[in-house]
């Protein structure tokens, strides 16, 4: 059999994409290879026991014949076939007997019973079907994407989000089922297959308890789902870090392939993408705005969630919408056995999470969040002097609010109601001349005074979503899950400078986005082999920005800027896809997304395809897909008026093609010893109708600009190409009490704007080659001890390769430049750093709690993240290099009920 | 071995850097050519690497290069005086909207440029009006902290500088006309306004919220009258006290009508450190266009 792998990438035909598939094909072909033809059948038995023929057979035309000791034990045949029918020689060898084999996929067959004999047949023996929900033994909640695994017949799946399991088409008999969730100890079980639904509880495991864990990675487990990643969150939030308190995608940073980058128009970097092609889901509804305070913080409050998966570079047909990454997490049902709660305080924020049964099938969640630096400072400062009164304000904070109901009125019937909340405000009023008195005294009051000259910031912005979940058994073997929701950021930049006691700027600046969204999901579970997904999306957008500003120089000389911009488009996604599992050793997960914008932006159709073939002791996993991004986000790059921490998140029109990319990955899992998970990977990644900026170098420097309008912002940018590719490792080790964790990544991101004549690819911003974490922890009944450690290679920077002068007729002398002639065509020096954590856990009655402290920056390390590079002078040029973070202890106390 | 291999060299190809800065001398045209004036002199210099001085002498003027400006259908050849500076050997006038062109032969290079001759410009008048006493004002170097420099939390990142002084405003307006029949109400043309007071100190930050320059499309330039345009500029003037009366000192207003390559090349001016300005010069730096202008001096007091 030959297995064609086809690539269509356009016209952007890159030598290296050519170069990583040669590599990667051999491994491709392995999971595309099938057992040659059966040329002949033959069978000679007379008078022999039914079990050794059926081996003998088996092995002789290598199938597999799956069937219990007490069904051929004292049984004998008499059979003598020849010719090319499989199942026309197992027919011959179970003549006369009140069994039949019945094919369940390729190459496999199930011995069953005749119920009967007379008036049973082979199909009615096979309408088994073994149905269950997989809880939380603690809570009752219900378990998310858990594994089941049916040894006998090498055939698994996965839960949906109700929790829900089918394996249809099976012997009505028992079964023994191993059931599995990433961080709960696993279940082996018996169940009938007789429709029932099973109730399946797995107990969390805990260091206390000794209980195997579940790793990711683990070869049973790893899904076949594209891009699919189920993250341990409860290990990789504990290592040390910033802000040194639990929070979810700061905790990412460990994956190999997520870059944690910047402040300001920073965010996650997943294989090499851009911040903005990352798709945020809580509860299935998506938030724009995932970060809080400049990126230190996300709006995502780990204890909250009960199952959070990763989709890196390409996604299950299900998800799409960005390019990159799809991290899609749920909110906790909320305890249905008793009252839990937890309430911790660190460096930044206080927090706590709140769950309780609220009656018979009905339980709840509430979580929050709040930064309390503002309590501290203190937010509003009456200031005098003399006669002279005024107002400061040091309004600094941020919060988080999530909540949930849950209620099942019965085993078919699932509703609940998910809410989330957050906010940063920035709200600030201070005197210009703030600065020497600020270095001197930690008292508030003593850095003001009342001024006639003085600078008002007033910056909020915020994410909200409502959704509604039902999720409804229609049949045993067919289950749907309807999502509404509502979802929207806004942002508002407000300020008021006054630099000359008759000159002020004031702006008002506003930028919203609005989803309002319908999702339909089926599973229908087809055959023991296909598990069926298909479903619809719908959502409706709405952009909004406006602005009013006033530049007054003089009574008689002013500026006044008053625009609104209104923009929407509705967006329409079907999709289909199936978990299939041919043979005992592939699995494979085809699916079709279709989507288009009411925007003249045409019809999409995003092809996928996830692959896992398991060997005795590694796995093989490959996956494919096109992904189409319809919204770009960008800002604009000249005003201070506005777009200053910001963004505008546009739609895709005919003038601004969608973007869209094209992501292929292959790896392999290996688990020597149950104490050691290995995992490699390599990806490709190309995308196309990406927004780069036109002029690189532009920077925010004045304060009127083109405007608000769309055409105004996209006549900043032009359309680009990237290219990402690369390799990632994983090293996961762990025995007693003792843990390790290394991640490599090798790889490169590279950009090219046609339109500007770049005659090659250049690296992205943070183009980082390699990168290289490495943790070590150790965890007895009390005590954490941890220590991590990071390298990377240095993110590329733009250096001048000469200084040169030049003047202008209304200059009196020329002056001095600097001359770039090259986007990034160099690096800063490679980034370490290292940090150690303690910790240590008691009880106090019912109440365990962990006192954590953490350094961040152990050795004091002053990395270069930025250098500078000054012309002026005659003499040679300068160079001046800004420095990262000394050392922050970073303190932690949680609080378990 | 063979995978060993493979990964080592995979290793090598993903961590490598296929780029490495290095040092190539570059040729700098500094030339203006200036609508019903004779042909100016164009200045030539070279690029040095970033470890040497740079002085504005001949250490940095670049000689030995063969120039030809064509005006029109006239090619007019230039002449070395000085080191890097080039005069025309024969003179001529630019006419309005004639097309020129430079062609420079330098130490084996081939440097093109072109350009236009714009429409001549003519100030009718300047008026100028000023604060009766002087307001608290802000002088400062630098006053935005930069997003990036939060990212360090590093104390000083917020230190401003400011400090509060007196200043007198003064807001001056400038007045042309335009020829429709030579610029047209759609003009592509480009103006550049400019106040230039002679003072001894000022403060970047009145400039940045104040106004003493401007660039701005001609045709965006407000028209207070059909034909002809006006631009208001503020500046500000420091003085110790309340009681000072506002410095006699100079100011210089000024206007020019340029190209679109002008004004890339004047708007990229603003950071030395971290851009140079955009060329219109094919296989060098710098710029060569035609420009009209005019400028008055005037006494404030």
């Amino acid at each position: 059999m030959r297995c064609i792998v086809q690539l269509d990438i356009g016209p952007l035909r890159v030598e290296m994409v050519s170069r990583w598939l040669a590599l990667n094909v051999a491994l491709t072909l392995v999971a595309c290879t099938a057992a040659a033809q059966v040329d002949s059948v033959r069978v000679d038995a007379n008078d022999a026991p039914l079990g050794e023929v059926l081996n003998g057979f088996a092995a002789a035309h290598r199938i597999d014949v799956v069937y219990s000791d007490r069904q051929v034990s004292a049984r004998r045949v008499t059979c003598m076939y020849t010719g090319t029918e499989v199942d026309a020689a197992l027919a011959c060898i179970l003549a006369g007997q009140d069994l039949v084999a019945r094919r369940i996929r390729r190459r496999q067959y199930v011995l069953s019973r005749v119920a009967g004999s007379d008036q049973g047949t082979a199909s009615s023996a096979m309408r088994g079907l073994l149905r269950g929900i997989v809880t939380d033994a603690v809570s009752g909640e219900v378990l998310p994407d858990a594994h089941i695994f049916l040894s006998q017949f090498a055939v698994g799946t996965v839960t949906n989000e109700a929790g829900y399991f089918a394996l249809p088409s099976l012997p009505t008999e028992s079964f023994r089922l191993r059931v599995s969730f990433l961080g709960y100890g696993v279940a082996d079980t018996v169940i009938a297959a007789n429709g029932d639904l099973h109730a399946i509880s797995l107990h969390p495991a805990s260091v206390e308890a000794g209980e195997v864990i579940v790793q990711s990675e683990r070869q049973e487990a790893a899904p076949v789902d594209p891009g699919a990643l189920q993250v341990p969150v409860n290990e990789i939030q504990g290592l040390p870090g910033l802000p040194g308190e639990a929070d979810l995608l700061q905790a990412l940073r460990w994956l190999p392939s997520i870059q944690k980058v910047g402040a300001g128009e920073g965010g996650l970097i997943v294989r090499g993408g851009q911040p903005d092609q990352n798709l945020y889901l809580i509860d299935g509804a998506p938030i724009y705005h995932a970060w809080h305070a400049f990126n230190l913080l996300s709006v995502f409050q780990t204890e909250a969630f009960k199952n959070i998966n990763l989709y890196q570079g390409t996604f299950p047909a299900e998800h799409g919408g960005r390019l990159s990454a799809v991290l899609d997490v749920e909110l906790k049902d909320g305890s249905q056995e008793k009252l839990r709660a937890l309430a911790a305080v660190g460096f930044l924020s206080g927090r706590f999470v709140f769950e309780t049964p609220l009656a018979r099938n009905l339980s709840a969640m509430v979580s929050g969040r709040r930064s309390f630096i503002d309590q501290i400072l203190g937010t509003v400062h009456p200031v005098s002097n003399g006669a002279v009164r005024d107002t400061m304000r040091t309004g600094l904070y941020l919060y988080d609010l999530n909540g949930k109901i849950t209620w099942r009125p019965s085993a078919r019937h699932r509703l609940s109601l998910s809410a989330y909340g957050g906010r940063d405000v920035f709200d600030i009023r201070l005197p210009f001349d703030l600065a020497l008195r600020f270095r001197t005294s930690l008292d508030v009051s003593s850095w003001l005074r009342p001024s006639s000259l003085f600078f008002e910031v007033d910056t909020r912005w915020s994410n909200r979503l409502l959704s509604a979940r039902y999720q409804y058994q229609y049949r045993d073997r067919l289950f749907v899950t309807a999502t509404g929701y509502m979802s929207g950021y806004s942002a508002r930049e407000r300020f008021y400078i006054r630099p000359v006691a008759t000159s002020s700027v004031s702006s008002q600046y506003r930028v919203s986005i609005q989803d309002l969204g319908l999702k339909v999901d089926v599973d229908y579970y087809l055959f023991l082999t296909h598990q069926m997904r298909m479903g619809i999306r719908l959502v409706q957008r709405d952009f909004f920005s406006d602005l009013e500003a006033l530049i007054l120089r003089t009574q008689t000389s002013s500026d006044r800027s008053q625009e609104e911009s209104r923009l929407n488009a509705l967006e329409f996604v079907a999709y289909v896809q199936d978990t299939w599992q041919p043979t005992r050793r592939l699995k494979a997960q085809p699916g079709l997304r279709f989507s288009m914008l009411q925007r003249g932006t045409g019809m999409r159709l995003s092809p996928r395809l996830g692959l896992r073939y398991a060997l005795d002791d590694v796995v093989l996993r490959g996956a494919f897909g096109v992904n189409v991004q319809y919204m770009h986000r960008i800002r604009d790059r000249y005003s201070y008026l506005y777009d200053l921490v910001s963004y505008r998140w546009v739609p895709a029109s005919r003038s601004v093609d969608p973007s869209s990319s094209l992501h292929a990955s292959v790896g392999a899992v290996h688990s020597p010893q149950p104490s050691l998970n290995l995992s490699l990977d390599t990806y490709v990644h190309v995308t196309r109708g990406l927004l780069l900026p036109r002029d690189e170098y532009q920077t925010k420097d004045g304060l009127e600009g083109p405007g608000i309008g769309l055409g105004a912002l996209l006549g900043q940018y032009t359309s680009g190409r990237a290219l990402a590719y690369g390799l990632e490792a994983n090293v996961r080790w762990e025995r007693g009490l003792h843990a390790a964790w290394i991640s490599y990544a090798a790889g490169r991101s590279r950009s090219r704007a046609p339109e500007l004549d770049e005659p090659r690819f250049r690296p992205t911003r943070f183009d980082a080659p390699q990168r290289l974490r490495l943790a070590v922890q150790r965890e007895t009944l009390r005590w954490t001890f941890g220590l991590s450690g990071f390298w990377r290679s240095g993110y590329p920077i733009t250096i001048p390769v000469a200084r040169y002068a030049v003047g202008d007729p209304l200059d009196e002398e020329p002056t001095r430049f600097l001359y770039f002639p090259n986007i990034n065509n160099g690096r800063l020096p490679p980034y370490l750093r290292f940090g150690g954590l303690v910790a240590y856990r008691f009880a106090v009655g019912q109440t365990q709690i962990r006192v954590q402290g953490q350094l961040y920056n152990l050795t004091l390390r002053r990395n270069v993240v930025d250098r500078f590079y000054d012309p002026s002078g005659v003499e040679s040029v300068m160079v001046q290099s800004r420095r990262g973070l000394p050392a922050i202890p970073l303190f932690e106390i949680v609080a378990t009920y | 071995m063979g995978f060993r291999r493979i990964l080592i060299f995979l290793l090598f190809l993903l961590g490598c850097d296929s780029v490495q800065p290095e040092y190539t001398s570059w040729l700098v045209v500094e030339a203006f050519v200036t609508t019903e004036a004779p042909l100016p002199v164009i200045q030539l210099r070279r690029t040095q690497p970033l470890s040497v001085p740079y002085y504005l002498d001949e250490s940095t003027a670049a000689t030995g290069a063969e120039l030809l400006l064509k005006l029109g259908s006239a090619e007019i050849p230039y002449v070395m005086e000085a080191p890097g500076l080039y005069m025309p050997a024969q003179q001529a006038k630019a006419k309005a909207g004639t097309p020129i062109g430079l062609h420079i032969a330098w130490n084996g290079q081939s440097i093109l440029a072109e350009s236009r001759i714009p429409p001549t410009l003519g100030l009718d008048s300047v008026s100028v009006a000023r604060s009766q006493t002087p307001v608290a004002g802000l002088i400062v170097d630098s006053l935005f902290i930069d997003p990036i420099l939060v990212d360090s939390l590093g104390f000083d990142s917020l230190r401003t500088g400011a400090r509060e002084g007196l200043v007198y405003l003064v807001e001056a307006t400038l007045h042309w006309s335009v020829a429709f029949a030579e610029v047209g109400p759609d003009s592509a043309w480009w103006v550049r306004t400019q106040l230039l007071p002679q003072l001894r100190a000022g403060g970047r930050l009145d400039d940045y919220f104040l106004r003493p320059e401007q660039l701005q499309r001609e045709r965006q330039v407000n028209a207070l009258v059909p034909g002809n345009r006006a631009w208001s500029g503020v500046y500000a003037v420091p003085v110790a006290t309340q009681s000072d009366p506002i410095p006699v000192h100079t100011l210089r207003v000024s206007v020019i009508r340029s190209s679109r390559a002008y004004a890339l090349y004047v708007s990229g001016r603003t950071n030395p450190s971290e851009r140079e300005p955009p060329s219109n010069v094919t296989g060098g730096l710098g710029i060569f266009t035609g420009l009209a202008m005019d400028s008055l001096s005037i006494t404030v007091q």
